[in-house]
Order: structure tokens, then C-alpha cells, then sequence
């Protein structure tokens, strides 16, 4: 039983990070159809960033930190994504192709292509006993930021007018424009808010991890693309259910897959996920009539 | 006062000219209708206006202003209000929230609150149920609330693209009574219409649009009694 619940928590404290990554990439592209392979460099510049601010109280590093990503999101969308905004999918993939090798190659350049390594969190290190589980302190903090965050983007969605004009935006964001909705206002929230969630997900990698590397952004960005079409396109709430189920799969085949299959772990992760397509190609929650993959 | 001016407009789909230089001036207080068969590029040009497609030549100029290269939010700031032919309700919004919305058109001291509430006494019917989706609504209801929703603005140009489109025959004389009391009141209308009749009844100004080339209509009484225009147009012999 402790066993069961031990992964359950492995498997939301996952899921929460991988909920981190995939809700940046979803908030754009929700709103403007663009599949920002960039995100990832934005959580790169996020680690490193620890580094650059390592030694100054967590808390004080933290909002640095968060700042300094934010600022480089909107900084991409001044810079690299104003200019295709409205253009073809495959425009604006393209373009966070290049920003993204353009990004990574800044990084080698300024920090090198040895990995670095940065202790953030430390004092989070160890594990508390819960009803007869151990748990991380770090699991219980990624679960509840993102649980926080998760909360935080909801109400901001329903309650403030902001909110309400980037769901009008995602759903249509011609109409929207055309009610007066300021397009530039509502895409450098929207770009803001996914800096914001791959600094904090920045954070808890690097937590998790220690490491940085120029290409350090790559994996987990796949992954939240992954959760993101896994619980489907065009809804927020499905891309953060898509990275829960990613990572509970990911979690329960390691912990019970036999030791002779246990390397393969992820070639089944990802073929459980084309089973669950082929029944569900809108995702799991996603809208028939959305983007089908 | 002319409102709108728009001179020799261009829209071009690729290599197909949807809209060939039309020409359409609207003065305040104006109702002003364009009428044509499917395809003719009707819509094209109201989101021409509204700048919600590129304009290949020609110019849109709003109170003097030429406004062809302003982005389709600084339109409706300017007074300028849009209903396209879907509607554009957003169904994952609250009825009152797509009301709300078109408050975002308005100087920061309205009182949007206050806007909302006047809009929908053109629609009493929608006032219980602003906390409901937008998604549960019926045809007429939808359109109800987007030309609601248009009114919140307080635009000094309301632009209608086929408002007529897919409603019951009940649910129409509703809608053309709202329409001609928004007229009665003095509001100055833009509307595409393929319901020719109704259009003739409302409009002090019609357009006839055909292949893209559009012209005025001298007097739209004679028009229905034309027999070759009730032919092309009505289906009528």
C-alpha cells in the first residue's frame, strides 16, 4: 500500500513539473496557434540564471529569476514572433526552430557546452514522514507552487478582464480584436505567463537535477509538447491533465515494469500514448473539431 | 456628417479579386444595405472595414480619417462595431462576459457595467441568464446577444453581415423589428444582406453587389419591382 502511494506522489510531483512546462507552451498556444520550441531556452536561461544569482537569498533569487525570464519572453515576442503573428503554423514553428538554435548558441557561446551545476533548494533535501510515506520536501513543494499556480491561473482566467480577454482571444482571436481587445496587450500576457511558469519549472529542474547545460531546455520541452497533445490542444486545463497522466505513466512502468523491460520504459510510455490517440486523436479532453493530430 | 467613406476597395483571396474598387460612402444616422448573391464579396468588404482582411487597393476613411492600415482593435475604439455573419459569440464565455467584452472598446471611466445594462434592454430575454455559456444558446439568441453585445460599445457605426443567415422566419421578424427600431432611434447602420426585401424595407441607402463590383441603388422601391432584379435576386419571375 505505502509502495502504491510512494509512486502516487512520485507521480504527481512529475506531473506537476511536467504541468509547469506544459502550461507555458499551451497559454501561446491556445492563443496564437504557435508551438513555441523556444519555451525550452526559456527554461535554460531560467537555470542559468540561478547560477548568475546564486548566494542571494532564495526568495530574492527567485523573483530575479522569474524576472529575467519573463523579460526574455517578451523580449522573443517583440523580436521574433510580432513580426509572424497571424502567419501559418508552420511560419511560426520555424521561426521558434531558429530562436530556439539561436538561443542555445548564445548560451554556448556566453556559458560554455561544459555542464555547470548550481544548488538551489538544498535545504529541501530531505524527506518527511507522512502517513507512513516518505516524502520529499521538494515533491511536496513542486505540488504545491504548481497546485497554487494551477488555482492562481484559473481564477486569473475567470475573474479579472485580462483573463477573460485571452480566453476570448484563444478561441477566436480576430473577433476578440475586433471588439477592441488590444492583440499586443493580450500576447505579451500571454508570453509573460509562460515565461513565468518556465522559470518556476527552471527552478524545480535545476532543484531536481542540479545541471546545466545549453541544451538543458530540449527534453522537457518535448515533454510538455507531449502532454499537451496527450490531453489535447486548445485547452489549458487538458494540457496540465495530459502532463498528470504523462507522468503517471512514466512513474507506474518504472516502478512495475519487470527489470529485463524496465530499460524500455519510455519507448512504452510513448506507446501507450499512441494507443490512447488512436482512440482519442483529439487527446484525451480535447474538443473534436480542434486540432486533431 | 459622412461617417465612413470607402473608395475603388480591393480584396484579393490569392489571385481571385473577391471585391473589385467598390465604392460605398455612409452618412450618420444613415441605414445602409448591401444586397447580391452568394459570393458576390459582400462580406469582404464589411471586414474590410473592420480591417479584418487585407485591402489590396483602395482606401477606408472614417470621419476624414483614412483608417486602411489601422489594426482591427483601434477601429472599434474609434467607434466602429462589427457582427459578422458567425456571430463571433465565443461559446466557452459567459453570455455576460461576452457582453463585458465589448467594453474593451471603451474609453477606461465607462462604466461598462452601465453599458451592458442598456444594451440588453433591446434583449430583456438574455438579462436572467448572463452567468449561462454563450455555448447553450439557440440561433437567435446568439444573434441577440452579438448585436447586444455590438451596442455595449456604443458605436457610432454598427456593421451587420448577414444578420438574416439561418434564423427561423419567427425569430426574423423579431430581429428586422430591433433593427428598425435601432434605425427609428437614430443609430446608423452598415448591413450585408441576402433577404433583399427585408433589406429594401429597412435601408435608407442600398448597394447592389455582383462579382465584386458594387452599385448604388437610386431607389430601392423600384428595384423590387424590377423585374429582372427580382429574377436575379429574389428567384422571383
Amino acid at each position: 500500500m505505502s509502495a502504491v502511494a510512494q509512486n502516487l506522489i512520485n507521480a504527481l510531483s512529475l506531473g506537476s513539473l511536467y504541468a509547469l512546462i506544459a502550461l507555458g507552451v499551451a497559454l501561446l498556444f491556445s492563443i496564437m496557434g504557435l508551438i513555441n520550441f523556444a519555451h525550452g531556452e526559456l527554461i535554460m536561461i531560467g537555470g542559468y540564471a540561478l547560477l548568475w544569482f546564486a548566494g542571494l537569498p532564495f526568495a530574492v533569487t527567485a523573483v530575479l529569476v522569474v524576472g529575467v525570464v519573463i523579460g526574455c519572453a517578451l523580449a522573443m515576442e517583440r523580436a521574433a514572433f510580432r513580426s509572424v503573428r497571424g502567419a501559418t503554423g508552420e511560419t511560426l514553428l520555424m521561426t521558434s526552430f531558429a530562436l530556439s538554435l539561436l538561443v542555445q548558441g548564445g548560451a554556448l557561446l556566453f556559458e560554455g557546452a561544459d555542464p555547470k551545476s548550481v544548488d538551489v533548494l538544498g535545504s529541501l533535501g530531505a524527506s518527511v514522514e507522512v502517513a507512513g510515506v516518505s516524502v520529499g520536501k521538494l515533491d511536496i513543494a513542486i505540488i504545491g507552487v504548481t497546485a497554487v499556480l494551477l488555482l492562481g491561473l484559473a481564477w486569473f482566467l475567470r475573474a479579472t478582464s485580462l483573463g477573460v480577454q485571452m480566453r476570448a482571444a484563444a478561441e477566436d482571436f480576430g473577433m476578440a480584436r475586433a471588439l477592441g481587445v488590444r492583440a499586443n496587450l493580450v500576447v505579451a500576457a500571454a508570453f509573460g505567463m509562460s515565461g513565468a511558469f518556465a522559470a518556476i519549472a527552471a527552478i524545480f529542474l535545476v532543484a531536481s537535477t542540479g545541471a546545466l547545460t545549453p541544451a538543458m531546455g530540449l527534453k522537457p520541452v518535448l515533454v510538455g509538447f507531449v502532454a499537451i497533445v496527450l490531453g489535447g490542444l486548445g485547452r489549458l486545463w487538458a494540457a496540465a491533465l495530459g502532463a498528470y497522466v504523462l507522468a503517471l505513466l512514466s512513474v507506474m512502468l518504472q516502478a512495475y515494469l519487470p527489470d529485463g523491460v524496465a530499460p524500455y520504459r519510455d519507448a512504452l510510455v510513448y506507446f501507450g500514448i499512441v494507443v490512447i490517440l488512436m482512440f482519442r486523436p483529439h487527446g484525451i479532453a480535447g474538443r473534436p473539431g480542434a486540432v486533431r493530430v | 456628417m459622412t461617417l465612413l467613406e470607402v473608395s475603388g476597395l480591393y480584396v484579393s483571396y490569392g489571385p481571385i479579386d473577391a471585391v473589385r474598387g467598390a465604392s460605398i460612402s455612409v452618412e450618420r444616422g444613415d441605414v445602409v444595405a448591401i444586397v447580391g448573391p452568394n459570393g458576390a464579396g459582400k462580406s469582404s468588404i464589411l471586414q474590410a472595414i473592420q480591417g479584418l482582411v487585407r485591402v489590396r487597393a483602395g482606401s477606408v476613411r472614417w470621419r476624414g480619417t483614412d483608417i486602411t492600415g489601422w489594426a482591427p482593435e483601434r477601429r472599434a475604439r474609434a467607434g466602429i462595431a462589427f457582427v459578422p455573419e458567425s456571430r463571433g459569440v465565443f461559446r466557452t464565455l459567459s453570455i455576460g462576459e461576452n457582453l463585458r467584452l465589448a467594453g474593451c472598446a471603451l474609453a477606461a471611466d465607462v462604466d461598462v457595467s452601465e453599458r451592458v445594462r442598456l444594451a440588453l434592454r433591446y434583449f430583456p430575454a438574455l438579462t436572467d441568464r448572463l452567468s449561462e455559456r454563450a455555448a447553450v444558446l439557440s440561433g437567435g439568441e446568439r444573434q441577440q446577444l452579438a448585436i447586444g453585445r455590438a451596442l455595449v460599445a456604443a458605436p457610432e457605426l454598427l456593421i451587420l453581415d448577414e444578420p438574416s443567415l439561418g434564423l427561423a422566419p419567427v425569430v426574423l421578424d423579431e430581429l428586422f423589428a430591433g433593427l428598425a427600431r435601432l434605425r427609428d432611434e437614430g443609430w446608423t447602420i452598415l448591413l450585408v444582406e441576402q433577404n433583399v426585401a427585408r433589406a429594401v424595407k429597412l435601408a435608407d441607402h442600398l448597394f447592389s453587389l455582383r462579382g465584386g463590383v458594387i452599385e448604388r441603388v437610386s431607389d430601392p422601391g423600384e428595384l423590387l419591382r424590377n423585374p429582372s432584379f427580382r429574377a436575379k435576386h429574389l428567384g422571383l419571375g
